[in-house]
């Protein structure tokens, strides 16, 4: 099935620090990194053990986004309802408004992983016609 | 009510106007297409009207030989007169509709507006209007020859181009920065991304102004050429100035003088340049070829923008038409060479001037018509004629629907507990930005469950913000208007937020971790606004700190009531338990909670911030563990009350925005004896200053006032209530409102709704405050 049935709220870790701090960290294994600001780094698994060269930094379980993945075949109708380009290639790490909602969005040669804050999700699936769910 | 909606997929049709290498037969598109069966027909006013393949509205009508509409008819988009109400949605032209089945359609009345349409016509969801947005490389507008060379040339450099054409259905209606174009067509509205635009635009063609001009049976030398193709008998041609191609026709020697008639023109009449004779020529259709101008509204409206360029006609100068000498020169304002001179008489003499003394440009055609006759009319008095005016969105009539397309409506945000109040029988209400409980169905048991027993609200929706770094203290006694520097860590403190005037904005708690980190509450409406502020000012400084928003991840509940310690000591370390404006980590139902004892409801309360995946788990286990206690959910329908009897205020409910603390009796929470902080000055100045106005609180033994409810001073105006509820348990009215001196004073009685109320100091409930700390 190409299109999701839902946005279903994920477990990551958030770690806000010093630029040049955030940019030594390495992916854990099986992890990505999604830097979402030049202090603020977004990793795609839950708890994850990264070293941080930063006695400052805030490292906290993420749970406030939803996630969903749709097949490059549903990109064409995404790319309809936003006003920015996609990436013509993978990977690739983005973030703006979808159907009106902020999203990050991670691009692969397959398809796409939408993330979009948890309190907002409902809207985005109404938005793509994802689910059954009315707003 | 007009509701405006939007469809929630977007045509896919759209998605095939992005072409690469495609072959070129999209261009060859320029009638719109329709219907094509045999024997069908329109509604036109009642009449059943046949059409054929490729027929406009326009064609048909004409066809059929009827001529409902005045004036000279251009039948490309550009005059006011084939305006229609097509379905009920009016100012439709038309020359741009395709005549479609059973379509019913009705000319505007010509001695009025035409009608609203009925609000069972309103957009809705079902019926909205589609909407997509479009990434290319180039947009081309208009697909006469420039367009389509210009079209061919980027293809074949391998660009990605959209083209548009009105009279393919495809018709953009504005140009933006970016460059971005919005068009309308038959799937919806479309906005294009792109590069670069091309405006193609073409020409449009010189009206006659003349007496006569708006009698029926004329048209511009394109409109002929084009009905005649299109199998629409003209009868007896007089052509006047450059004659139509293909049509057959008398040619009328000389100028214009007037067209002739009776609601439709019978003679044309002209003059002999050279002898001064008048001639007229009988007939059933008059055609002028006046000269044309570039339709060059889009490129006027793109003046300026990079990326935007205009290329073949478009680009090139109007044929300034002679003085008109009278009749009807703007049809859309009903502006007459007449009214053109009883301006200029007085002393209107300004392009600009006349358009907005006389309206002449401002109609339905947006100067199409008007504007090249009144420039030769300015420049004939000898005024140096400005350039073009810029011109604004949009250049077409749109809907509400169209113009509301791919809009949203404002989203609001949902806890991680949305689903459990539904199930609880919640309803639901948009609060700060969110959707929350209001009542779970019974104020009685929800209000009581937090005086007597144990109740839990849902507050995620409070903002909290993670604040950490060398400068994190330093930067927060800049923020607040307390101190911080003395707060312990694992102990909060009560805090408002001053703007550089002075007035609060907001107010929340600063709860201390340890020497460099803490946690910053804020109002659930606010604490957006909140965090973009506090890092504003942190970067203005060069503060080193790091700022994290926690609202939307961590969700929290609020375990409030006398027993609200017996039941939280079932599901986790009793002894761990923090003091009042107290905080500490632990665990609570095996979910990692940072606990934090304070109290909004005047009761003893403890608030659970957590991973909000764990919300469920945990309102779940508390309702469960708490069912022999009575434990019930509280919406805020009931916390409001609960906080009013408290005298607690409501930033944004209670205050106004020009309440400075002192004005809100929060005086307490402002220390000048401190360094600097955001709105020191202001607030120095302003305690200099008597007080006009106070919070306070009043009471009455009647039912509450409404909110907003005026109070009264010996007959005069003294303020008004801010916040009111009856309390059950103190069996009156409390209220907070804003009281006004008069006479110098503050009086303690007052009249509200024409009811005495009297002033009494707050909390009204529990004013020593024995039970939150118990």
């Amino acid at each position: 099935m190409s299109a999701p049935d839902r946005f279903e709220r994920i477990e990551a870790t958030r770690i806000v620090a010093v630029p040049g701090a955030l940019d030594e960290i390495e992916a854990p294994f099986g992890g990505h990194l999604l830097r979402l600001a030049p202090d603020d780094l977004l990793v795609l698994q839950p708890q994850a053990r990264v070293d941080v060269a930063d006695r400052y930094a805030i490292v906290e379980s993420e749970a406030g986004f939803s996630a969903a993945w749709f097949d490059r075949s549903e990109l064409p109708r995404l790319q309809a309802l936003s006003a920015w380009e996609f990436p013509r290639r993978g990977p690739a790490f983005a973030q703006g408004h979808l159907g009106g909602i902020p999203v990050k969005a991670l691009f692969y040669e397959s398809g796409v992983l939408v993330l979009v804050p948890a309190v907002l999700a409902h809207h985005l699936e109404e938005r793509l016609g994802v689910g059954d769910r009315p707003e | 009510m007009i509701t405006i909606t939007k469809r929630v997929f977007p045509p896919r049709s759209a998605t095939r106007f992005i072409r690469k290498t495609e072959a070129p037969s999209f261009f060859r598109a320029t009638l719109p297409t329709c219907d094509d069966a045999p024997g069908k027909v329109i509604d036109f006013e009642g009449t059943q009207v046949p059409f054929e393949k490729g027929d406009t509205v326009l064609t048909a009508v004409l066809r059929a030989g009827m001529r409902p509409w005045r004036g000279c008819l251009c039948a490309d988009g550009d005059c006011p007169y084939c305006l229609i109400t097509l379905e009920g949605i009016s100012y439709v032209r038309a020359c741009r509709t395709p005549a479609v089945e059973g379509m019913k359609v009705e000319s505007h009345p010509s001695d009025g507006y035409p009608a609203l349409p009925p609000s069972s016509q309103a957009p809705t969801r079902e019926r909205g209007v589609g909407f997509e947005m479009i990434h290319c490389d180039i947009v081309v507008i208009g697909l006469g020859r420039s367009g389509r060379e210009a079209a061919a040339e980027a293809e074949e450099r391998g660009r990605r181009v959209v083209t548009l054409d009105a009279r393919a259905g495809r018709e953009a209606v504005g140009v933006y920065p970016g460059p971005e174009v919005v068009a309308r067509t038959r799937g919806g509205m479309v906005r294009m991304f792109c590069e670069e635009v091309v405006v193609a635009t073409g020409s449009v063609e010189v009206q006659p102004v003349c007496p006569g001009n708006q009698l029926a049976g004329i048209l511009t030398k394109r409109a002929a050429e084009r009905l005649v193709a299109a199998g629409v008998e003209l009868g007896r041609v007089v052509s006047v100035g450059v004659p139509p191609d293909g049509v057959e026709h008398e040619p009328a020697r000389g100028g214009l003088v007037r067209f002739v008639g009776e609601g439709t023109v019978q003679r044309v009449a002209t003059v002999d340049d050279e002898t001064g004779a008048e001639h007229a020529y009988p007939c059933d259709t008059a055609v002028v070829g006046l000269g044309s101008g570039p339709r060059d509204t889009l490129a006027r409206m793109a003046q300026g923008l990079p990326g935007v360029r205009s290329v073949g006609s478009v680009a090139g100068h109007l044929d300034r038409p002679p003085v008109p000498e009278a009749g009807v020169v703007c049809p859309c304002s009903e502006v007459t060479v007449d009214d053109l001179r009883s301006v200029w008489n007085r002393g209107f003499h300004e392009l600009e001037l006349i358009k907005r003394s006389t309206l002449a440009g401002t109609g339905a055609c947006q100067g199409a018509v008007c504007m090249p006759h009144v420039r030769s009319f300015v420049a004939a008095g000898g005024q140096e004629l400005p350039p073009s005016f810029t011109a604004r969105p949009v250049v077409a009539q749109i809907t509400m629907g169209e113009a509301a397309a791919g809009w949203y409506h404002h989203a609001d945000r949902r806890t991680a507990l949305h689903d459990e109040h539904l199930a609880l029988g919640a309803r639901m209400e948009r609060s700060g930005g969110w959707l929350r409980p209001w009542t779970y169905g019974d104020a009685d048991r929800e209000y009581w469950a937090v005086r007597s027993g144990v109740s839990i609200c849902d507050v995620s929706t409070l903002g909290k913000i993670l604040v950490s770094g060398p400068d994190a203290e330093s930067c927060l006694e800049r923020i607040y208007p307390a101190t911080i520097a003395p707060l312990r860590p694992g102990r909060a403190k009560y805090v408002l937020v001053l703007d550089e005037r002075g007035y609060v904005f907001d107010d929340g708690l600063v709860c201390r971790d340890d020497a460099n980190r803490f946690l910053l509450t804020a109002t659930s409406a606010g604490a957006g606004y909140f965090e973009m502020w506090l890092r504003d000012w942190a970067d203005a400084w060069g503060m080193d700190v790091r700022i994290l928003d926690r609202t939307a991840s961590w969700g929290a509940i609020s375990v409030t009531g006398p027993r609200s310690g017996e039941l939280l000591s079932r599901l986790g370390d009793a002894g761990r338990l923090p003091s009042f404006m107290g905080h500490t980590e632990m665990e609570v139902a095996g979910v990692a909670c940072r606990v934090m004892r304070l109290s909004f409801t005047g009761e003893i309360s403890y608030e659970l911030h957590h991973q909000a995946s764990q919300s469920r788990d945990l309102w779940c286990t508390l309702m469960e563990s708490g069912a022999d206690l009575g434990v019930w959910p509280h919406g805020i329908e009931v916390l409001e009350e609960l906080r009013l009897e408290k005298g607690h205020i409501l930033v944004g409910v209670d205050s106004l925005p020009d309440s400075t603390p002192r004005r809100l009796g929060h005086g307490w929470a402002v220390r000048m004896d401190k360094g600097d902080f955001v709105g020191r000055l202001a607030v120095a100045r302003t305690s200099r200053m008597d007080l006009d106005k106070l919070l306070v609180g009043l009471e009455m033994e009647a039912d509450p006032p409404r909110k907003g409810a005026i109070l009264r001073v010996k007959g005069g105006y003294a303020g008004f209530v801010t916040s009111s509820t009856w309390s059950r348990v103190l069996g009156r009215s409390v209220m907070l409102a804003w009281l006004y001196v008069r006479d110098g004073e503050y009086a303690d009685d007052v009249l509200i709704e024409g009811r005495p109320a009297r002033r009494v100091a707050v909390p009204f409930y529990d004013p020593e405050g024995l039970r939150v700390r118990a």
